[in-house]
């Protein structure tokens, strides 16, 4: 090891090692960002695919760019206001505009990446807009319809996020046409712990939310609920359709999932109960 | 850092001579780093209660070890002793923080189930602690046989406290269910603690009683 070295060497070595190590990480960030955000892109509409009934081991053979077709071709993306009004992308891409946004980039952008821009954007909006926060936000949602043969939609896809124990998770839940019964539910981007709480993205897990009910049968939203360990231990009947099993060792995770899935279908309620309206009555006729 | 390795073993004519082996055997048993050295217990608790986050935690560390245990050996003539832990930290975590970044890149899936134990990495007491007692005054390639042989002693008990725990905790290995249905219906019953930190603990404390009972090392 070295011998005692002056301290104007100490301080030459320790810049240049900071420069060094600053350097590879700079860029190793910006070469690998392109291909990392790829990856989140591809991972997003995933699992939109999945939640209607697609396999991952179907989707990891295929190559991306058909993922991202076969999102194309059977889902159609419906963009909803604060007042359950559908709404078309210009009023965003307008606003954005105001904030040196060029139109390509804009254009590039699907509905998804369009909102949450959008989103972050919303208080120096809103002050552009002469408006307070709450007054300016339109408060636009994302519906995705899964509409594979080009008819009438046959699941409702939409995405769900909250805290968990440790972090944001985000995922999409699955309606099916009766906009009441689970489809299917997937979570993409998580940090609870490996092996606990981790393991509401194992198949078993997810597996359990098909064919639950969101809607009790006095017609109200009660969303479904992790139970603390087995559902059928503590709850019986037809309650039984609002539970599903717990994960030993993860109830934090478990907890904040139902705080989160509740509150966001509670977003989403007056729009599915309109939605809900149409069904029957077209059925009536 | 193909460079670095292939021109060390160039100046010594013996590639995997006694001494190499022993920096490679060691550790895996004699001198482990988790049951004897004591160090790295965090990781050890953390990322075992299933098989598979345990397995590519293995698989990084050891990447990383061996990364650090070369970068520091090859620095070791011009680091200055008094900043020599922080410039070891610097390097590690520059190390850590390319791994995640290339898991992202190129194997997402991974990154996604390891979440945020790749960055834990940085504060595993294992690869700090080889930089300082043996890279900083080694050559290269000991240095590096040193990073696979910890690398791999850290990897046994892992995988060995992780095989315990998933098997008594879920009555599965690697995600496949082992412990029949017809066994549950008899009124088996899986043992939480397992999954829990404490059954981590328990087993761990297991390990290190057998091997101490097998290897007659006797602490001060």
């Amino acid at each position: 090891m070295s011998k005692s070295k002056g301290t104007t060497y100490t301080f030459i070595f320790a810049t240049a090692i900071c420069f060094v190590c600053s350097l590879i990480l700079a860029v190793s960030a910006t070469v690998l960002q392109p291909r990392q955000k790829d990856n989140i892109k591809l991972d997003i509409v995933q699992n939109i695919l999945i939640s209607v009934g697609h396999t991952k081991e179907e989707l990891t053979k295929k190559a991306p760019a058909e993922s991202f077709e076969m999102f194309d071709r059977e889902f159609e993306t419906i963009l909803i206001d604060k007042n359950n009004q559908s709404q078309d992308r210009t009023f965003m891409e307008t606003e954005l505009k105001k904030l040196g946004y060029e139109d390509d980039t804009l254009k590039a952008m699907n509905e998804g990446e369009l909102v949450s821009v959008f989103e972050a954007k919303l208080f120096l909006l809103a002050r552009k807009a002469g408006k307070s926060k709450a007054e300016y936000n339109p408060g636009y949602k994302l519906v995705y319809a899964f509409n594979p043969n080009q008819t009438s939609p046959e699941a409702y896809v939409v995405p769900i996020s909250g805290y968990g124990l440790w972090d944001i998770i985000k995922g999409y839940i699955a309606l099916g046409t009766d906009l009441k019964t689970v489809k299917g539910i997937t979570f993409y981007e998580h940090k609870e712990t490996p092996g606990l709480g981790a393991l509401i993205t194992e198949s078993w897990f997810k597996d359990q939310f098909k064919g639950k009910k969101i809607i009790n049968n006095q017609g109200e939203l009660v969303s479904v609920t992790v139970a603390r360990g087995k559902a059928s231990d503590t709850i019986s009947g037809p309650a039984l359709d609002h539970y599903v099993d717990g994960i030993s060792g993860a109830t934090l995770t478990g907890n904040g999932l139902n705080q989160f899935l509740k509150a966001n279908l509670e977003v989403y309620e007056p729009y599915f109960a309109e939605l809900r309206d149409q069904t029957t009555q077209g059925t009536e006729l | 850092m193909t460079a670095g390795t292939a021109a060390a073993p160039a100046k010594k004519a013996s590639l995997f001579g006694k001494k190499e082996q022993k920096f490679l055997k060691d550790p895996l048993w004699d001198t482990n780093p988790i049951t004897l050295q004591v160090l790295g217990i965090c990781s050890a608790l953390a990322v075992t209660s299933t098989m598979k986050p345990a397995l590519v935690m293995c698989l990084s560390v050891i990447a990383v070890l061996v990364g650090s245990n070369l970068v520091i050996s090859l620095l070791r003539n011009l680091i200055p002793a008094k900043i020599r832990i922080i410039v070891m930290l610097a390097v590690i975590s520059t190390l850590v923080t390319l791994v995640d970044q290339l898991l992202k890149a190129y194997m997402f899936e991974l990154s996604k189930e390891l979440s945020v134990f790749v960055g834990l990495i940085i504060t595993n007491c294992i690869v700090l602690g080889r930089a300082e007692a043996f890279a900083l005054a080694n050559k290269p390639w000991p240095s590096v046989l040193d990073g696979i042989g910890n690398g791999l002693g850290y990897s046994i008990i892992l995988i060995l406290v992780a095989i315990g725990r998933e098997f008594f905790g879920n009555g599965s290995l690697m995600g496949v269910q082992l412990i029949p249905e017809s066994l549950y219906e008899m009124g088996y019953v899986n043992a939480g603690l397992m999954i829990l930190p404490p059954g981590a603990f328990i087993l761990l404390g297991l390990i290190i009683w057998v091997q101490k009972t097998f290897s007659k090392t006797v602490e001060e």
